[in-house]
């Protein structure tokens, strides 16, 4: 098992009367790349906040490198990088500018780190064009750019691929596999494109109304994304009754749109259209699918 | 912190409103010489430094300084407030409290220090362009000059407390011109009013104390009538613009030091 270089232990955090995050605990296991999944508001950048130390948590307990004291933090915070919402850029700094100030405040030595990480997020061409002028996905490279100067050991990184065009997606995500593979870079994602962190992540963190919902592997999220039947008839009620009078089939779930999943007696498929048929049912349409991350992910958030 | 100034130096010198301020600052204790009427026509001969103090000209230029440090002050402290630069700085691992005198040291010395400097430049030039003059004494008009340094520390530090606590560069410069005016405005009606002697109550009223003198009296010098302005600086003077601009630095300090510590960056 890697080590533990993350753990929150019953993090909370108030704003007012509103609870951003209630009791919230997870752990960061070194070499990972976690996906912070929940919709809007759901305490996904209270969190990222929390560990950059942008804010205070009302209660609870933040460990980083075996690390609980503000200064221990702080010095754990200089192996890290963040990005957190919207890059924060000067709006009328070249890129080049943004990043050479970013070098004198982190105080890395060397020079050339500026060209070297310009070059990684293809944006070496910018020249005299300032932030102001940039586009939302040559944004979201200077703030990836940003990330990458003080070589981090743990990115937080909030909605990366946010604003990229499809080919800037890819090459991003070549990037932080690449990271993670030859630098063992430790990475926490927080992003709405939820097929994207399916093909990163090697952990999930579910979370909404700053409560976890879930959190399991990527190898327990393949498990528990098992095979459907997705039915759907003139009568669904008639249908699931029939389902589980004929063929005892109880795990029966009714969608949004009336549609009906079933995850047993896949193989029976046959007969149970048969079934339908004597019945006097219409079959609109049965299909075979899989239970992906969305799918995952909106059963989470329902919760 | 020493990064941290180094960056904070990197983006102010990228500021085009701090090289306008800063510029402004150079050119308009030029064009109130020429309000003044010391220069162009036959006046060129009087302006000596000693003339440009007896003018009250330095009260005039004190004012032009005043507008310089709230725009450097503001930029320097929360410059990159607006656009959240400034948590780049919290999440590289600096302490809050080092950030802290990081940004008001470089507030400090764009606001306090260069302003301060700037404000002296002209006394500086004439002297060595028409020398000291008649009208004062050298000494006394130097140590008044050097005493204003801390009534400007006040209110630099006062103006940087503003920003930082309005995290933005725009709305602290605009607070921190209103109250400039209004504390003006009410220190006026106040002493007009009661009859108050408000010398030490506010950095301004403070300064311009130092930089003006209202006593004269004429004498006869090489056949010439001078007139002799009173410029002598007291104890009183000197401990009592040391000691309350000290004070209330060190509150404005506290205010914005507490506020910057605790509070939550958005």
């Amino acid at each position: 098992m890697s080590e533990i270089i993350v753990e929150v232990k019953n993090l909370t955090k108030q704003y007012g009367r509103q609870m951003a995050l209630d009791g919230v605990s997870f752990q960061i296991r070194r070499g990972s790349i976690v996906g912070l999944i929940g919709p809007n508001g759901a305490g996904k950048t209270t969190i990222m906040k929390i560990m950059g130390g942008l804010a205070f948590p009302t209660g609870g307990e933040l460990e980083m490198y075996g690390v609980t004291d503000e200064k221990g933090l702080n010095h754990a915070r200089t192996r890290m990088s963040f990005m957190i919402e919207t890059p924060y850029e000067k709006e009328k700094m070249t890129a080049r500018e943004n990043l050479e100030k970013q070098r004198l405040q982190k105080g890395i030595p060397d020079k050339n780190r500026v060209d070297e990480v310009l070059k990684i997020v293809n944006l070496q061409n910018t020249g005299k064009k300032v932030v102001k002028n940039f586009s939302l996905g040559m944004r979201q490279r200077l703030g990836l750019a940003n990330a990458l100067m003080g070589k981090p050991e743990f990115m937080v990184l909030d909605e990366p691929i946010n604003g990229l065009d499809p080919e800037g997606i890819v090459e991003i995500r070549e990037l932080f596999r690449k990271l993670n593979k030859e630098e063992n870079v430790t990475m926490m994602i927080s992003s709405h494109i939820l097929s994207e962190l399916s093909l990163l992540c090697t952990d999930y963190i579910f979370i909404n109304h700053g409560k976890i919902k879930g959190m399991l592997t990527a190898d327990e999220l393949r498990q528990a994304c098992s095979e459907f039947f997705r039915i759907n008839t003139d009568n669904n009620e008639k249908a699931s009754a029939i389902l589980l009078r004929h063929f005892g089939i109880e795990r029966i779930e009714t969608m949004e749109d009336g549609s009906l999943r079933i995850y047993d007696g896949l193989e029976r498929m046959h007969e149970i259209s048969k079934a339908f048929y004597e019945n006097g049912i219409i079959p609109v349409e049965l299909s075979r699918n899989e239970v992906n991350l969305e799918d995952y992910y909106m059963k989470m958030v329902r919760e | 912190m020493i990064n941290i100034l180094k960056s904070l130096n990197y983006g102010a010198r990228r500021e085009k409103v701090i090289w306008i301020t800063l510029g402004s600052m150079l050119v308009l204790p030029f064009f109130a010489m020429y309000l003044m009427g010391m220069m162009g026509g036959d006046s060129l001969q009087k302006m000596t430094t000693s003339f440009y103090f007896a003018s009250q000209l330095m009260g005039v230029i004190f004012i032009i300084t005043c507008f310089g440090i709230i725009v450097l002050a503001g930029y320097l402290v929360a410059g990159d407030g607006g656009d959240k630069v400034i948590n780049y700085e919290i999440l590289a691992g600096h302490s809050r409290t080092k950030i802290f005198i990081a940004r008001m040291l470089a507030g400090f010395l764009w606001g306090g220090v260069l302003t301060f400097l700037l404000m002296l430049l002209p006394l500086g030039y004439l002297t060595l362009l028409y020398g000291w003059g008649l009208e004062t004494d050298p000494k006394n008009v130097i140590l008044r000059c050097l005493l204003t340094f801390f009534p400007i520390l006040r209110f630099c530090v006062f103006n940087m407390m503003l920003a930082c606590i309005m995290r933005s560069a725009g709305k602290g410069i605009a607070l921190g011109y209103v109250t400039f005016m209004i504390t003006a405005l009410v220190n006026s009606i106040l002493e007009d009013m009661f009859q108050l002697n408000l010398i030490y109550h506010t950095s301004m009223t403070n300064a311009a104390f130092l930089l003006t003198s209202q006593n004269a009296r004429n004498v006869v010098m090489n056949g010439k009538t001078v007139a002799l302005y009173e410029t002598a600086v007291t104890p009183n003077m000197v401990y009592r613009t040391i000691g309350v601009s000290l004070a209330f630095t060190a509150a404005y300090l506290s205010i914005a030091y507490i506020h910057f510590k605790k509070k939550d960056r958005d």
